[in-house]
Formats: structure tokens, sequence, C-alpha cells
């Protein structure tokens, strides 16, 4: 599935560079913002400037794995309401499996090397973390790609129900781009919202307090019990919603 | 005329029939402000001045921006793309109407929607926030603003129209949008009010079509302009629609010779 995903990149060659060019420059855009910002007040929420680029660049890491095995995702709605999920429910794969990463975005793929080195570098220049802090970061990257994915899977079992997705993965995007910056810059009680209600601050900001040394143990072990929790949930309404299929329009 | 209200409509209750649809459209469009609003509000805690902006009237630029964004840049012109890759242009072609008349009463209808709810958003999100922003109360200010407002949306309405025209020569119509929405949100001035810049690149800006769809509505709001700024800026605006239209025109006589109607 993947390869035949990267061959879609070749066909439209011109529109993937057009896409990948807007994705880079909408990346660089914020993130002159950012600098042109913070250097102006000196700190955001507490955080110097460094710190707040690498809450930007997990934020566009998670952002940008979330959606390369994630696009097939976007495709699901038609399939309801044209009927043509039948033909993936009698296939000999898991339906689920399918519906997630029937289609992986080499566009996002692309961009998430140069991310990598950005991080590392913006790590270093930081200096302030220890190897518990590295293992911490990627524990609670993995455990952000295990929440995203429940949404993923909450946004499919809600498109069965209600035939409406797109809005839905939107607002779902929307509300992550909250973690562009630091959770502290919002105020109570909408901090506490976005941290632990929809939980933007869980997947977004306590990898890098993780790494900053900065995480306390209850939020760490909120953080994982979280991502366990609305995982399971996510699996068991996809099983209802499943029940709820009509075959409309097939 | 008639007809062409009567699209006006149609499209108001398109609108309105996937409510669910509708609600979560607005619902983005509040997160959207609070994501802005409290970044700003952030900033201004640690500084009293930022960009040579104090904080009322920043954060009145910001909110205002947001509101304004919603109306000039919505829009349902990327429909025309996928009508002319889908041959579906070729329904319009037989009908008694004017192409750019029905589209203009579908783009209306788009912003008077969003206008409505965009303004009752923004008017419950300041009474709930209580910023400190600035109400501009002086009338002339007032109608010029609604003024530059009308002509952007004019604007930006030939902008997305020419846009779409791609799909006449290329199947490729999502992702030029896509890259040229990115340029233009930046270059209206949402990402930070466009006079930060050093006076040469503001100076460039001010040639071009994109100020004056967000940034120059905005300065009259903030009643920081003179009469020579104004007379300036109308005078571009207006330069720009024409132009724009001629080549709209162009573009639209040009595409229909290489339409072939594919995949009817």
């Amino acid at each position: 599935m993947s390869s035949a995903s990267f061959e879609t990149f070749f066909i439209s060659r011109v529109g993937a560079v057009l896409f990948l060019a807007g994705k880079v420059i909408r990346f660089l855009f914020f993130f002159v913002f950012l600098i042109i910002l913070v250097r102006q007040t000196k700190a955001l929420a507490g955080y110097d400037l460094w710190q707040v680029i690498l809450f930007y660049l997990t934020f566009n890491f998670i952002d940008s794995a979330t959606q390369m095995l994630f696009r097939e995702v976007y495709q699901f709605r038609q399939k309801i309401i044209s009927g043509s999920f039948d033909l993936l429910l009698v296939k000999p794969i898991n339906t689920l499996f399918r519906s997630l990463f029937g289609w992986t975005d080499i566009l996002d793929f692309i961009t998430l090397i140069p991310l990598i080195g950005m991080i590392i570098y913006t790590a270093v220049r930081i200096s302030k973390f220890n190897v518990i802090g590295i293992l911490l970061y990627f524990l609670l990257l993995a455990n952000s790609l295990l929440i995203a994915t429940s949404f993923h899977i909450i946004v499919l079992g809600f498109a069965i129900l209600t035939s409406e997705i797109d809005h839905a993965i939107m607002i779902y995007r929307d509300f992550m781009g909250m973690g562009k910056l630091p959770i502290n810059i919002y105020a109570e009680p909408l901090r506490s919202f976005v941290t632990f209600i929809i939980p933007v601050g869980i997947m977004m900001s306590f990898p890098v307090d993780a790494l900053l040394r900065i995480i306390t143990v209850q939020n760490f072990m909120i953080s994982l019990g979280f991502g366990i929790g609305i995982f399971t949930l996510s699996i068991v309404f996809w099983r209802h919603s499943l029940k709820y299929y009509t075959s409309a329009s097939s | 005329m008639k007809k062409y209200l009567c699209v006006l409509k149609n499209t108001i209750l398109e609108f309105l029939a996937y409510r669910l649809n509708f609600l979560m459209w607005r619902v983005r469009a509040i997160v959207s402000i609070l994501i802005t609003y409290f970044l700003w509000k952030s900033v201004f805690m640690t500084s009293g001045t930022v960009l040579g902006y104090s904080e009322n009237r920043m954060l009145t630029y910001i909110i205002v921006m947001i509101t304004l964004s919603s109306i000039i840049f919505s829009t349902q012109t990327q429909r025309v793309a996928s009508e002319i890759n889908q041959g579906n242009l070729s329904n319009f072609l037989i009908r008694p109407i004017n192409f750019f008349k029905f589209n203009f009463a579908r783009e209306a209808a788009d912003k008077i929607v969003n206008c409505f709810f965009s303004l009752v958003e923004t008017f419950l999100l300041v009474l709930i926030l209580k910023p400190s922003i600035i109400i501009q109360t002086d009338v002339n200010y007032l109608l010029l603003f609604l003024t530059a407002v009308i002509l952007s949306s004019i604007l930006y309405f030939e902008i997305s129209m020419i846009l779409s025209f791609i799909g006449f020569w290329s199947h490729e119509i999502w992702a030029p949008r896509f890259l040229f929405f990115i340029l233009v949100s930046f270059l209206s001035g949402t990402y930070f009010p466009l006079d930060i810049f050093p006076g040469i690149i503001y100076n460039f800006l001010k040639l071009l079509p994109f100020t004056y769809l967000i940034f120059f509505p905005l300065k009259i709001y903030l009643g920081e302009v003179n009469f020579w700024q104004l007379w300036y800026g109308f005078f571009t605006t207006m330069f720009w629609i024409i132009y724009l239209l001629i080549f709209m025109v162009f573009l639209w006589k040009k595409g229909l010779k290489a339409y072939t109607s594919e995949g009817r």
C-alpha cells in the first residue's frame, strides 16, 4: 500500500512539488513570525527563543507524521456515501488498518527528514537535557502518535455514523494547531481544557517538557494513562459504529 | 436579476442543509480566533509594545483581521475549477445565465453567511474575553472601512476566479490554490501588520493587490490612514480590480477555446 502511495507522487509531479513548496513556505512563514515575535519579547510564557522553537518543531514533527500515516482517513467519507466501503469489508485485510493506513503521504515523509535534523540541532543548542529526558521525549512522542491514531479512529467511526468527516478532521487539526506554541500561553480554564480534555498539551507540550526536564511525574503518568485509555475507547467506538453501517448507495 | 437572487438564496440554503457540517465549520472559526488571541495576549504579558504596536491596537488588529479573513477569503469559486475539470461547465454554458454573475451570486451568499456568523461569534468572544480593543466610532472611518471591505471582496473574487481558470489547461487545480493561499495569507497581513517591515519592503508590498485584501481595510478601521494614504489605497485597489477584471475575462475567453468538456 505504501509503495503504491509513493508511486502516485510521480503521476502528478507538478502538483506534488507545489504542495510540498506550500507546506515548506507555510512552515517557514510561521517560523520567521515566531522568531520576530520572541526576539521582541525576549521570552514567551517563560520560554526562551530556542525552547519555543523546539515546541514548534516537535508540533510539526507529530503533525507531519500523523498526516503521513493517516492521509487515507481524508478519503473515507467518499467510501461511506458511495457504499464502496463494502469492498473493504469483504477483503481479507483488517478493515480498520486499511482505512487508516491505505495511503501514505510521501510529501509529509519528505518534510520529516529535515524536521528531525532541526529538532536535534535545537535540542543541542538548548543543552538542558539528559539521557532520561531523551528517553521520556521519545516515549511521549510515541504516546502522542498513539493518541493521534485514536482520534483518527474516532473520526472514522464518526464518519460511519454521520457521513461527516471533512470538518471533524479539520477541527481535530485546528485544535492540534494550538500546540504550535507552549500550552502555558493559554489562560485558565482554557489551558486545562486544551491539556487534558482535547488533549493538545499532552500530545504537543508534554514531550518537550520531558526533554527540558520540567515535566512532573503526575503529568507523565496522566499522559500515558490517557494514551492507553483513549486508544481502547477508540477501538470500542469503531466496533460500535461498524454495527450501524448501512451500505447506502451500494 | 431575479434568477441571481435565486442562486444566492439557494446557496445559503445549501449551507444550512448540512447543519452538522455547518456547526463544525463555525467551531473551526472560533478555535482560530482563540489561538491567535491567546498567543498575542501572552506576548503582551511581558512587553507593553510589540513590533511598534500597543496591546489594544494589536488585539484590535488581530480580532478584526480574523473576522475580515473569514469574510473576504470565503469563496465558492474553487467549485469552478472542479466544474471545468469534470466537464460540468457545459451545463452552465447552455443555460441562459451569465457565468460571472452566477458565480458572483454564489460568492455573495457565502460572504453573507460568513459575515453574519463571524460578527456574532466575534461579538460573543469579545463579551466573554473582554479584550482591550479599539471600537471605531467615527462614521467616516466606518463608511470608508465598509467600502474597502466590499472592494477587497471583489478583488479576492477576481483573484480566485483566475486561479480556478487554471482548470482549463491543467488538472492540477488544488496545488496552485493551496500554495497561492499561503502566500496571500502572509502578504495580506494575517500573520502580522505589514507596516512592521522595513520601508523598502513595505513600499513594494503596497504596490501588490494583496495588501488591500486585509491590511488596508484594517488600517482604515484603526483610523491610522491620512488623506493621501486613503487616496493611494483606494486608487491602487481600483487599479487592480479593473486590471484583474480584464485579465479574468481574457482568460475565460481563451479558456473556453481550450475547453473540451472532458468527463461528460
